[in-house]
């Protein structure tokens, strides 16, 4: 194929990644958004590995290509128990990786820089595995075999400008990439499709390739299962550990957990991605079949693209080769990005504190992206074709699992403690380390054979304790995870006590100002936000929180300890808050104290007013009983005086009497009255018919209306009520005493029913009440026409004795109202204050 | 609402990891085709269609 076309194809494919990718950052955001995107992203787990390899190994070793699909299916169905978990901590805490859980759950400070080193260490292969795909896909379509390295360099030179520019856009790694999001989904897609046509192709164009094996009885075993107990066993490991390895994987932890944007997601990736996992693995195996019948001397890893250039079609090559270029920078470009995340976050970030030179991180995240990439070329370069690159995809696989016994107990042991995390972890590296890299390294021929064999029979590094017949890498899986879940569980079983969570505690200004200068204004303003109405030690924790999501939970914790100081422990601050509470009593105790004494200093003053209202209700009630008693005695002693008066004269005398000693009689009826009130006389309640009182009190005014020649009205309903009769008759008697002093001419009384309570009004076409007195009308002694000022005052105690109210309407002349339930228990009887 | 997640993990496990040496003894079967790939698939697709009825509904 011509190289210049198979160049441009490549640099032309990458372009439109870059497309793609700005798309994703612009109006492609809804797509970003949607569960399907977020499915295909998950797909970033099938690498050039999965695309080329597969067929490769399908063509040497059968159906062992196919737990490393199964594992995953198996993973997803668990997501309920599993990434909802993950999630919600992620979100709490912004969660980058693994390590940065275990930090945060164990507290350890070894604990993430040894799983970030190693996670490193073990993927850097994997990586350059990536880059060879890529390079060999190449120069077979260019049809040379050397030199392999002509065009990985600048394409991983090119994917890490990719991953700087989409995904170390801020400092916040814990933030969406949502180009880069979609870029993978596109990439997933590409490899879906390229690996189904070019499948489709074959078959369509070759025919079923089952009936020719029978012809080939070397290509038998290919269909057959695994036989005996170690087949079953290796089978089953690589199950567990792929499963394992998609939970764990940082690239996969990085697009599962950081890139989601809602859990929900998880509902349809649970059975989709499965689904593309089985599609793309339709067309493995009869591609296997035909490569080893039409090309029994060719790489298998090839085969992908050797078969469509056997059948002649050059473009459907060309497609085969974008499928295997997006399947590999798909995983190049997620898993450097966060691999980068691990390097800044645990490695670092803490050399840069040390060194204040903090506010350099996002260039150094970009810097470690660009050496990530560098070094696995370099990895490529030197590994070449040795052992050590083409069995690292199932190493690397065994690397990420190690961090499974501390992760998953972790998450759901709550014994398991620090020292046995970190045993096991250790423990798990050593193990992998002996048993799967350094053989490796031999078989490579970097190492001298001795690592091959060990020191004793019993501790050959693969198969320990004189197992054999075990595939290395699951020789090697078995005894690592095995050290690592018994030293887990082992070491913390004995370091079981109760963990001290040490709590630090801050003032909000200075938290603030520690985020304004690590995280810039941004982060400070929303710090402020959310810290408004926190204690000092959930303000500490949610700074922590924040910066730990920038650079790292280590150097957030190491941060904090300039502004914060460690809050009391839990038996010390239950003795604080217990302080705190009682002091909060004693001042709310104190408060109404307070409130007591100015009730009673306002009481004593109420007392102290009617105490000299008394003096003054004797001095008024004196003088008005002294102008009718003198008018009395004056009339008396005129008549006494003159017996022999003229009839009329002596009848007008007595009519004079008569009228002075009715008003000393209402006087007297008055203070008599007020004097019961004061003295709680209590209710005398009786059903009552209110239209009947109603009409006597009119009959009972009718004479004194009639001598001013004032018209009496009434509009009365019939109602019942259970009231004290006697005292509805004096309110309703001082009201049209009163309507009737200041009438011109008619006086109005009418009875209504109104929600449940019987409604009198009092009109007159008097004057009515002038404004500034409208509000003192009720108060006693009060008087505004010359009376005792008793009258109103003793009809608003006499109504709300008996629940009732009173009050004064808006409009012409003057409008008394009152109110009687008409059934009612009430509790005042009638005292004065 | 978990149990089912649950129960249909342990249905996968089992059918992925059941002994198939056991009762696929021979490398082509019905049609011509391998009868461990044809369970395999199966099983798979199996596994898939009923996580689809189980988590499509929210």
């Amino acid at each position: 194929m011509n190289p210049f076309l198979l160049l441009l194809s490549l640099f032309l494919y990458l372009g439109l990644l870059f497309l793609v990718a700005l798309l994703g950052e612009g109006r492609g955001r809804a797509w970003v958004q949607s569960p399907w995107a977020y499915t295909l992203s998950l797909a970033v787990y099938a690498t050039a590995w999965t695309f080329m390899g597969s067929v490769g190994r399908a063509a040497t070793e059968g159906a062992s290509f196919l737990p490393i699909y199964l594992g995953p299916t198996l993973a997803l169905l668990l997501w309920p128990f599993l990434h909802e978990r993950l999630l919600s901590l992620a979100r709490a805490h912004r969660l980058t990786s693994w390590a940065d859980f275990l930090y945060l759950r164990f507290g350890h400070s070894l604990l993430g820089p040894l799983a970030a080193a190693f996670l490193v260490v073990g993927l850097l292969p994997y990586l350059a595995l990536q880059l060879k795909a890529i390079a060999q896909a190449f120069l077979f379509l260019r049809g040379e075999e050397e030199p392999l390295a002509d065009i990985a360099l600048p394409t991983a030179l090119l994917l890490a400008l990719f991953a700087i520019l989409f995904g170390t856009r801020r400092l916040d790694p814990s933030e969406r990439h949502q180009g880069l999001v979609l870029a993978v989904a596109f990439e997933s897609f590409v490899k879906l499709i390229a690996l189904l046509l070019v499948g489709g192709v074959v078959l369509w164009q070759l025919g079923n390739p089952f009936p020719r094996v029978q012809g080939h009885p070397e290509l038998l075993p290919l269909l057959l299962p695994q036989e005996g107990l170690t087949g079953h066993l290796e089978w089953s490991s690589l199950v567990v550990l792929s499963g394992l390895a998609f939970l764990f994987l940082p690239r996969q932890f990085h697009v599962s957990v950081v890139e989601n944007t809602d859990p929900q997601h998880l509902r349809l990736a649970a059975w989709a991605f499965p689904l593309y996992l089985l599609l793309i693995n339709l067309p493995v195996l009869p591609l296997a079949l035909w490569g080893r019948l039409l090309l029994p001397q060719g790489n298998p890893d090839l085969y992908v693209l050797a078969l469509p250039l056997e059948l002649g079609n050059a473009p459907l090559a060309l497609l085969a080769f974008l499928g295997g270029v997006s399947a590999a920078t798909a995983m190049v470009v997620v898993e450097s990005l966060a691999l980068s995340i691990l390097i800044s976050n645990h490695l670092l970030s803490p050399l840069l504190l040390r060194f204040r030179a903090l506010g350099s991180l996002l260039l150094w995240r970009r810097i470690s992206i660009l050496a990530v990439m560098l070094l696995a070329y370099l990895y490529f370069r030197l590994a070449g074709e040795a052992y050590a690159l083409v069995a690292m995809g199932l190493i690397s696989f065994v690397a990420v699992a190690q961090l499974a016994p501390a992760g998953l107990l972790g998450l759901y042991w709550k014994g398991a403690t620090p020292q046995g995390a970190l045993a096991g972890l250790l423990g798990g590296i050593l193990l992998w380390a002996y048993t799967l890299f350094l053989p490796a390294l031999a078989r490579s021929g970097w190492l001298p054979a001795f690592f091959l064999e060990g020191p004793h029979p019993l501790l050959k590094p693969e198969g320990l304790l004189g197992i054999q017949g075990l595939d290395p890498v699951v020789h090697g899986f078995l005894a690592s995870l095995t050290v690592n879940l018994a030293l887990t569980l082992g070491v913390s079983l004995f370091t079981r006590r109760k963990a001290l969570q040490e709590e630090r505690t801050g003032e909000v200004e200075e938290l603030a100002a520690l985020l304004r200068r690590v995280l810039g204004p941004e982060a400070e303003e929303n710090f402020r936000r959310q810290a408004q109405a926190l204690p000092g030690r959930e303000a500490a924790g949610l700074a922590e929180t924040l910066l730990a999501g920038s650079v790292g939970p280590a150097t957030a914790k190491l941060l904090l300890l300039s502004v914060t100081r460690e809050a009391p422990p839990e038996a010390l601050r239950e003795e604080v808050e217990e302080a705190a509470r009682e002091s909060r009593e004693l001042r709310a105790y104190a408060q109404a104290l307070e409130e007591a004494r100015k009730e009673l200093a306002e009481a004593y003053e109420r007392l102290k007013a009617l105490d000299q209202a008394k003096d003054e209700l004797l001095a008024a009630v004196s003088h008005e009983l002294k102008t009718p008693l003198t008018a009395v005695r004056a009339l008396a002693e005129i008549l006494e005086a003159n017996p022999g008066l003229p009839e009329e004269e002596r009848g007008r005398f007595v009519s004079l009497l008569a009228k002075e000693t009715a008003r000393l009689s209402r006087l007297v009826e008055e203070v008599l009255a007020y004097t019961r009130l004061q003295a709680g006389v209590p209710l005398s309640r009786g059903p009552t018919d209110l239209r009947a009182l109603a009409e006597e009190a009119l009959a009972l005014v009718e004479p004194l209306a009639r001598e001013r020649g004032i018209a009496l009205e009434s509009q009365l309903v019939g109602v019942q009520a259970l009231t004290d009769r006697d005292r509805v008759l004096q309110v309703l008697l001082n009201l049209l005493h009163n309507a009737l002093r200041h009438a011109r001419s008619r006086v109005r009384l009418e009875l209504t029913l109104a929600n449940q309570e019987a409604l009198f009004r009092v009109f007159d076409d008097g004057p009515g009440v002038p404004p500034q007195a409208r509000t003192l009308v009720f108060e006693p002694f009060q008087s505004f026409s010359g009376g005792t000022g008793l009258g109103l005052f003793l009809a608003r105690r006499l109504v709300e004795s008996l629940g009732g109210r009173i009050f004064l309407e808006e409009g012409e002349g003057a409008a008394f109202a009152f109110t009687l339930p008409l059934e009612v228990e009430h509790e005042d009887s009638g005292g004065g204050r | 609402m978990k149990e089912r997640p649950f129960a249909l993990f342990l249905l996968a496990l089992f059918l992925f990891l059941f002994p198939v040496s056991l009762i696929f003894p021979m490398p082509l079967g019905p049609w011509g085709l391998p009868p461990l790939y044809l369970y395999l698939y199966a099983s798979w697709g199996l596994v898939v269609l009923l996580a689809y009825l189980l988590f499509r509904r929210p």
